[in-house]
């Protein structure tokens, strides 16, 4: 019976072996090993994140369009950082990890899942404000559904790495 | 009790690993696992399923009962 050949790209997790199994075996010193500067990376994420959804209250377009495009840079560039601070644990299939990495991962996931719950209610909230015929109507620029979206999109993207990155200890060398 | 609350389980898997003279690399590839959970578990900080806690007896050529317990080893 032929055996069947590994899975290269694993399309529903958006990673490929290969990513993984670098990540996994990166035995190279990095200040992302660590957990003060990953949970510094944890807390300017989430900043860079709530500050997108909230510079739909900038009044003028034009700063507002110089706002939100380097904060959405940002946002992208700290969420791959966050991958790596966690070697891809977050994100890799069961068949590429240990039973440990799976259980650290699994906990996490319980937890960002807790926490996006709650997260939730504060991004409705925030629509609740702005919508036209609400009574906390806010008056804000017609494009800011964009804004909420992209910033609850990061969340949901990122949240399963923050949480581990805030969780893990710093490594040791083996 | 809890999981997280769970008393420690202790090890004997460095002092046998190096008996054999296999470095954690060479275990973790035995008992397929991460060179990293091999040091976890070395240093108590992890807990093996029953399934892990056999694999590596074997490799070690050990008892299960002789590498692993819920009281501390004494000290040699």
């Amino acid at each position: 019976m032929a055996e069947n050949k590994p899975r290269r790209i694993f399309w529903f997790e958006g990673v490929t072996r290969g990513e993984i199994e670098r990540s996994l075996n990166d035995t190279r010193p990095s200040a992302l090993r660590r957990q003060g500067p990953r949970r510094a990376l944890v807390a300017t994420t989430a900043v860079v994140i709530a500050a997108l959804a909230l510079a739909i209250f900038i009044p003028q377009v034009k700063v507002k369009t110089y706002t939100e495009l380097p904060l959405l840079a940002m946002c992208l560039v700290l969420y791959l950082n966050l991958r790596k601070s966690v070697r891809h644990l977050s994100d890799a299939p069961n068949e590429l990890l240990d039973e440990r990495q799976i259980a650290l991962r699994d906990a996490g996931y319980t937890v960002a899942y807790r926490l996006l719950a709650s997260l939730s209610l504060l991004y409705v909230g925030l629509i609740a404000l702005i919508t036209p015929d609400g009574a906390l109507a806010i008056h804000v620029h017609s494009s800011s559904w964009w804004n909420i979206l992209m910033s609850y999109l990061m969340l949901c993207g990122t949240l399963p790495s923050m949480v581990l990155a805030w969780r893990m200890q710093s490594e040791q060398m083996e | 009790m809890s999981r997280t609350e769970e008393a420690p389980v202790y090890n004997r898997i460095a002092q046998a690993r190096a008996d054999l003279g296999l470095s954690r690399q060479d275990l973790a590839a035995a008992v397929g696992v991460h060179y990293q959970t091999i040091g976890y578990l070395e240093r108590g900080e992890y807990s093996p399923s029953l399934s892990l806690a056999l694999r590596i007896a074997q490799v070690l050529e050990q008892d299960v009962q002789t590498l692993f317990s819920i009281h501390p080893f004494p000290e040699n």
